[in-house]
């Protein structure tokens, strides 16, 4: 079956280490969540599955259907079909929100191929009224004055665009108001299907009310120390997460 | 018919007359080839060579010099030639196409008329004047007179200005009478096609009351690897209410010393508005004067830079108001490729009588490599006690972030790059106001940029 296979990981910033052995398989068709308390790794764990050049990988392999990413350029790995949504997307003037989907949809076509205006722009306005973007958007520049609600529906409007195989959504659900969380919730429940493996990062579990996962897993110093079904993310919200820190001295 | 191969590049006739141009025969030999012109032309030709010759080439430590590697600047190596007849003339006129809707065109190459002047008939019986400076100096004697002055911007290239004006033999004039509203543009061609060749294109617009005209001029190089020295001079008067755009590409091949030298000049309510781009060139001396004196009039001065390798680009400008209830604005953006260098160095003047003048200049510029380097000198000197002025300068690198992030979309590098350059430039793109040379343009940029 198809799936990003993260196995034993090991990552460092400045030699100091955050990722230790650190494996996770989601397969292909799901939506797992990852949890856990502030410094636990999940950040490191997204830039890293994305490629930043800041995180040194000292051992492992992220495998997209098989096929190792790391090593590989941050734009390779995108065209390999991971996405990565930011918990701080750039903000980037100048360049409209229309202009750089259309760059980064153009660089996966065939030499060939050539992207058709008229057909873009329809799916483009498509996606944004599921995610009630204003057609304004398109030539707004990225990010930039965008509110946080507005940020975090420019990244699900990319990932709706790229159709990504494998998509991680890093805090998600930071900066965002009741409202704005149902929409970007809703916007990631239309795009689940068969095609596409899910990963939700988050501290909170207020997300997860909205995106029902079919796993949830919990990291801890840079390791999955727990994993369930959804009944963990409820269970870790009422008992909160110094729970799993003494699980994990006492399984010690 | 004659082949355009390198070592036909410099023509027979010429091979005699090779002169450097800080010899006095280069002068002589000039003064002997136009002995059919107007003698007030003569004498400001001979007043301006005694002022070349006595002023001295700039150090860098002439306050109008800062920063600039004044050692690059040199007259030895250059000098003119008397015609054209060796050149494969249907090269030049193919590729000077860059616009299809036009009011006219002329083409010059090595300063001299490479094909009939283009001009829309319709235009010409409504008293319109759109010809060449040699044309000029012949037909329209009297007019010409008010306009060839010697003027220059004085932001300290005066030494390159008197040369221009005592060698200069050709550039267009632009004419237009009282209420005459022109909005296709007029489009010049500026070649240089001979290793060594010295250029002096002379640009004059004048508009009558309440007229409006555009005019784009495009100065480029037919091969890439032949040195040439150009200096080229504009004067635009815009005459009460009317509207003068002028837009100028410079697009030198890299071995070109260039000096741009300006002024544009707005009698009561007139508005012009200026757009400088400027990508090619070795080393090139831009000065701009804008000068407000009519009551309520208006200029808006654009320029936008690529800049690569080895490249300097030397921005001197002034924005003198000096008539009340006058505006401003000025606005250049620099890109920094490699060891490229960037000077901007400006200065809004208001005096005293210019009351409830409105004046910006900004200087922003994004540096894209580590070895590039851009330094800012903006300046205000105000005498008016109820102005509204401003002025910044703003320098930035690509930030890794955001590199980071158009690149985790599966965009490329190059393609990156080229997004945060248009993204930058898009501003000035803008101004153009015209769809075909705004596509032009990007189409410059873009073959500038790295691949």
């Amino acid at each position: 079956m198809d799936s990003l296979e993260i196995k034993n990981l090991n990552v460092t910033i400045e030699n100091k280490k955050i990722l230790d052995d650190f494996s996770l398989t989601l397969p292909k068709g799901e939506v797992h969540a990852l949890m856990g308390p502030n410094g636990s790794g999940k950040s490191t764990l997204a830039k890293t599955l994305a490629g930043h050049p800041d995180y040194s990988v000292v051992a492992g392999e992220s495998l997209v259907d098989g096929k190792n990413m790391i090593g590989l350029s941050p734009d390779e790995i995108a065209r390999s079909g991971m996405f990565m949504a930011f918990q701080y997307p750039s903000e980037i003037s100048g360049v409209s929100i229309a202009n750089f989907i259309r760059a980064a949809i153009t660089a996966r076509l065939q030499k060939d191929e050539e992207l058709q205006a008229t057909q873009y722009y329809k799916q483009l306005y498509e996606k944004m009224d599921l995610l009630k973007m204003d057609r304004k958007f398109t030539s707004r520049s990225i990010n930039s004055g965008f509110s946080g609600g507005e940020k975090k529906r420019c990244e699900i409007l990319q990932m709706m665009m790229l159709k990504p195989k494998y998509a991680v959504l890093d805090e998600t659900d930071s900066g965002l108001d009741i409202d704005a969380l149902r929409i970007v919730a809703d916007g990631v429940n239309k795009m689940r299907s068969p095609d596409i493996g899910i990963l939700v990062i988050t501290h909170y579990h207020r997300l997860l009310s909205y995106i029902v996962p079919d796993k949830v897993h919990v990291i801890y110093n840079g390791q999955i120390v727990q994993s369930g079904d959804k009944e963990l993310a409820f269970e870790l919200d009422k008992k909160g997460y110094d729970w799993i820190k003494n699980e994990s001295v006492t399984s010690l | 018919m004659i082949e355009l191969r390198p070592e036909r590049l410099i023509p027979q006739n010429f091979q005699n007359s090779s002169l450097e141009m800080t010899n006095k025969d280069t002068f002589t030999n000039h003064l002997n080839r136009i002995n059919s012109a107007p003698a007030w032309l003569l004498d400001l030709k001979r007043a301006s060579w005694d002022k070349f010759v006595s002023t001295s080439m700039p150090k860098h430590t002439d306050d109008t010099w800062r920063f600039t590697n004044t050692k690059n600047l040199n007259l030895d190596k250059y000098h003119q030639i008397s015609d054209i007849k060796s050149i494969k003339k249907e090269s030049f006129e193919e590729q000077s196409n860059q616009l299809n809707l036009i009011s006219g065109k002329i083409v010059f190459v090595d300063d001299h008329q490479c094909r009939d002047t283009e001009f829309d008939t319709e235009l010409k019986e409504k008293g319109v004047i759109w010809t060449t400076l040699e044309d000029a100096f012949l037909n329209h004697r009297d007019l010409i007179k008010k306009y060839v002055t010697g003027k220059l911007p004085n932001l300290g290239a005066e030494k390159f200005g008197s040369l221009h004006h005592s060698l200069m033999t050709n550039g267009i004039f632009l004419y237009i009478p009282q209420g005459i509203e022109i909005d296709l543009p007029f489009t010049v061609y500026n070649w240089t096609s001979t290793m060594g060749m010295a250029v002096f294109p002379h640009t004059i617009i004048i508009t009558d009351k309440y007229a409006k005209v555009n005019l784009v001029s495009f100065f480029k190089s037919m091969e890439p690897n032949i040195q040439n020295l150009a200096i080229s001079c504009s004067n635009i008067y815009a005459g009460i209410g009317s509207q003068i755009t002028f837009t100028a590409i410079q697009d030198w091949n890299l071995k070109t010393q260039s000096y741009h030298l300006n002024t544009a000049n707005a009698d009561q309510d007139a508005n012009i508005k200026n757009i400088n781009i400027n990508v090619g060139s070795a080393y090139m001396r831009h000065e701009h004067h804008t000068q407000m004196f009519g009551l309520g009039s208006k200029t808006d001065t654009y320029s936008l830079s690529l800049t690569t390798g080895e490249q300097e680009f030397d921005q001197r400008s002034l924005q003198t108001h000096s008539a009340p209830n006058t505006n401003s604005d000025l606005l250049f953006k620099n890109t920094l490729l490699d060891s490229s260098r960037t000077i901007f160095s400006g200065l809004i003047r208001v005096n005293e009588n210019a009351q409830k003048t409105d004046a910006y200049q900004t200087n922003r510029n994004l540096l894209l490599s580590e070895s590039a380097e851009a330094n800012s000198l903006p300046g205000l000197e105000i005498l008016a006690d109820d102005v509204k002025c401003s002025h910044g300068a703003t320098s930035g690198r690509l930030d890794d972030n955001q590199i980071f992030y158009l690149l985790s979309r599966g965009i490329t590098k190059k393609t990156a790059q080229q997004l945060m350059v248009f993204g930058f430039l898009e501003e000035i793109i803008d101004k153009l106001d015209n769809q075909d040379l705004a596509n032009r343009v990007r189409d410059i940029i873009r073959k500038k940029l790295p691949k």
